[in-house]
């Protein structure tokens, strides 16, 4: 039997202290910050391409990278669309069809493995992507034009498409082109690296709940430097009052979706700041070909019509969003088409309600309370903008898309981001032939065809005027047949504290690299 | 609830306290306003004034034009007040009608048939008793989506349980008094008996129950409405009015401290009343010749 001395014992009670916070004096070691971001919702889960939406976005960003840069913060708004290399460090048209993409070295995974060609071509494979029965449905849109990924060299890639595209870069640089692990994705398959997901950003996933954080590590590995926080934490607060009393009590250090009404609140404290940007994202309406009368596209463009979208802006907005012209944005650069507007036209409304023998039937509205900024608000003053022109519309306000998209809906509302600067990265992504309106039918069919006739040619089409036209073709359809409207641009305004350096981008992203996140 | 002594009622012998008759005045107000809610008025509920958006109450630095202030869209928060008043008070008073309605019926059900059919409805009774009603009404308004019949229906179910129980305990008493018996006895078939002879009789204290209950559905009326079910935009409520007027607490409060008070006042009135007047009929209180 072993014998436990006197002397034992103290030595053993003078280290045990030393034993004990040794990890905390190390942990002690990183004065780095922790930022909390309080936001409106949260993603249910971490699917990079899976989640392509706001709230999706906003927090994956950290996590991932992509192939690409987007340089947005080379714009002073926030919207720059210069491409520049990011885990690529170059890449070369081989073809009209082959683009060839050579990989940073030394890029390391959250789990320790090494950036290669492997991870890249499990990214982008058929089955997860790009084929008839791909997993994610939703990244047929913006990598559908794929014929297949080849490894050339273990950081080298030739990315080859079925017809000349001129958008690959693009592509590349956009939403969906985040690399995930290979090794963790097999072992875990889609739904598990949803939940425990492994990237190569600047934040490594910690532990996530349902509808109340999700919490990120600083990544020190990572390629661009060490973080600047020592951790990241999103905290899911859908009541906006409870968000800014978090800012100002300092239970946040950043807010999101801060609608132009609280500016001034957010006005009155020193240490607070509103930093806002206009979203390469427009607010729209949706209106469903299966539902009663809104199966009726005169009635759908009766709709759209009676809307006084300046109004909306000028009050809801403080006339700081913006109303594009139709579903075509001037960061399209060559491919923007001029003489295009969103129409206020009550009286042409009337009469295509008169020609439709509508006769007060009740129009459904849906709509969530808080996950649009503003949405209660617009939709309450569109109900009544309706209303002068002979419609009854109800609001019936939901808790989720399911309920919303639900039977039975007619009206509902939607968001369309500009993915990347071109009709096929915005109008072709939200409402092509994989998007989920024409999946679900509620862009029906027989209305989407010219639509799709259109945009397909677009996919295949290198010559600027022959694009401009294939475009404006497609914008004549979806206008004619208008599954939706656009209402406007919202500006999205965060709450900040001053002490934090950082910029937000025209998107949802929220860059937390070491470039656009400091502290003082 | 609070209890209210002994000595206390002796005090209050058959004169109308102070109390009770402010509590009493402020509820003919709101009853006046619940049934004429549209003439006093001065704008719809749905009005917007988009260039007038925020405007504070006229004791607070705004206009005449709108008296008690406008909201985030411009509407009169005093015409909203009072239709909110209206749809709020309305809501609460269908929902302790139908809840009296329910647990009366179950209560003379379980007191006449006694034996398992009382214990099922006794069960029932626990049940109720023990699930909170605000939990099952925001479950059923988010699955089955919010529709006013619905919503009213979820606030009747509110307090049942309680009424079954006095009305089961009150229908034995009386049974157990003979009056009841004696005109069974004449012939008389049990649903004369019960609703002829007995719940006259117990009529009072019932009362009195609808009383206690009513200011809790008006709280459960309000409570699910200021979570965003119930009733919906643009039509309003006293708590829907609340709960849209908190997201601009610190830039315009009139929107959500107004209905506040209403609803605080409210509620203590009715409760206030409802213990005086179970001062007033508490049996014990007149067996000991008190009243």
């Amino acid at each position: 039997m072993t014998r436990v001395s006197r002397r034992t014992v103290v030595r053993a009670a003078v280290a045990a202290p030393a034993v004990v916070l040794t990890p905390h004096a190390f942990a002690q070691t990183d004065r780095r910050p922790v930022l909390t971001v309080a936001v409106a919702d949260l993603p249910s889960v971490l699917e990079p391409a899976l989640e392509l939406n706001n709230v999706g976005t906003r927090v994956t960003y950290s996590l991932f990278d992509t192939v690409i840069r987007r340089d947005f913060l080379g714009a002073p708004d926030g919207g720059g669309a210069a491409l520049k290399p990011h885990l690529a460090v170059s890449w070369q048209r081989e073809s009209p069809r082959a683009l060839v993409v050579r990989f940073r070295q030394g890029v390391k995974f959250h789990n320790g493995d090494d950036l290669t060609a492997d991870d890249v071509l499990f990214t982008f494979r058929e089955g997860r992507m790009w084929g008839a029965n791909a997993q994610i449905p939703g990244a047929r849109a913006f990598f559908g034009v794929l014929e297949g990924v080849d490894a050339i060299d273990r950081h080298t890639v030739r990315f080859r498409t079925r017809a000349p595209d001129v958008l690959m870069e693009q592509r590349l640089a956009s939403w969906c082109s985040w690399i995930v692990n290979k090794r963790q994705y097999e072992a875990l398959g889609m739904e598990g690296f949803g939940t425990n997901p492994v990237g190569t950003g600047p934040y490594r996933f910690v532990s996530m709940r349902a509808n109340d954080h999700m919490t990120f590590d600083a990544f020190d590995q990572y390629w661009m430097g060490r973080p600047t926080a020592r951790r990241v934490i999103f905290r899911e607060i859908p009541e906006l009052s409870a968000r800014i009393a978090g800012l100002v009590s300092g239970e946040f250090d950043l807010i999101t979706n801060v609608p132009p009404d609280q500016l001034q609140v957010l006005g009155a404290y020193a240490d607070i700041e509103a930093r806002s940007v206009v979203l390469a994202n427009s607010h729209l309406l949706t209106f469903d070909a299966t539902g009663p009368q809104t199966s009726d596209k005169r009635i759908r463009r009766a709709l759209a019509l009676s809307i006084d979208r300046k109004k909306l802006v000028d009050t809801l907005w403080l006339g700081r969003a913006v109303i594009p012209p139709s579903h075509n944005y001037p960061e399209y650069g060559p491919m923007f088409l001029e003489n295009r507007s969103n129409p206020f036209d009550p009286e042409r409304a009337r009469a295509l309600l008169r020609e439709a023998g509508y006769a007060g039937q009740t129009i459904t509205y849906r709509t969530m309370p808080n996950y649009y900024t503003g949405a209660l608000d617009a939709v309450q003053i569109i109900i009544e903008m309706w209303k002068a022109v002979g419609i009854d519309a109800r609001l019936q306000v939901v808790e989720s898309f399911a309920q919303m998209q639900a039977r039975g809906q007619q009206v509902g509302n939607t968001s369309n981001s500009t993915r990347f600067p071109d009709p096929l990265g915005a109008l072709w992504i939200s409402w092509g032939p994989n998007s989920s309106f024409q999946r679900n039918g509620w862009f029906a069919a027989e209305d989407a065809r010219p639509f799709n006739e259109a945009g397909l040619a677009l996919e295949r089409a290198i010559d600027l005027p022959e694009r401009r036209a294939l475009f404006a073709r497609m914008l004549d359809a979806w206008e004619d047949a208008c599954p939706g409207t656009i209402l406007y641009q919202p500006f999205e305004t965060y709450g900040v504290k001053r002490r934090i350096g950082w910029r937000p981008y025209s998107f949802f992203f929220m860059d937390l690299r070491p470039d656009n996140l400091r502290f003082s | 609830m609070t209890a209210v002594p002994l000595e206390t009622a002796r005090r209050r012998g058959d004169r109308v306290p102070l109390d009770i008759l402010l509590c009493l005045v402020f509820l003919g107000i709101v009853a006046t306003i619940a049934l004429c809610a549209p003439l006093l008025a001065p704008y719809d509920y749905a009005t917007q004034n988009l260039t007038a958006r925020f405007r504070p109450p006229v004791f607070w630095g705004g206009e005449w034009q709108y008296v008690l202030g406008t909201d985030n869209l411009g509407r009169c928060v005093l015409s909203r007040l009072l239709y909110g008043t209206q749809i709020s008070i309305a809501v609460a008073f269908a929902g302790a009608l139908l809840g009296a309605a329910l647990g009366i019926v179950m209560g003379l059900i379980a007191a006449h048939f006694r034996g398992w059919i009382d214990d099922v409805v006794s069960l029932l009774v626990d049940v109720q008793a023990a699930v909170p009603t605000i939990i099952v009404a925001l479950a059923a308004l988010a699955f089955f989506g919010n529709d006013l019949v619905l919503f009213v229906i979820l606030v009747g179910m509110h307090g049942w349980d309680q009424m079954a129980r006095q009305t089961r305990g009150l229908v034995l008493a009386a049974r157990a008094a003979g009056y009841a018996e004696a005109v069974a006895q004449i012939g008389a078939r049990a649903p004369r008996v019960y609703f002829v002879h007995v719940l006259p009789n117990i009529a009072a204290a019932l009362l009195v129950q609808v009383t206690l209950t009513f200011p809790a559905t008006i709280l459960l009326e309000t409570s699910v409405s200021f979570l965003g079910l119930g009733i919906q935009p643009p039509m309003t409520s006293l708590g829907q009015m609340l709960g849209q007027g908190r997201l601009f607490l610190l830039n315009a409060w009139w929107i959500a401290l107004l209905p506040g008070i209403v609803i605080f006042i409210t509620t203590l009135s009715v409760s206030l009343v409802g213990d005086w007047l179970r001062d007033r009929f508490d049996p014990t209180l007149e067996r000991h010749g008190e009243r």
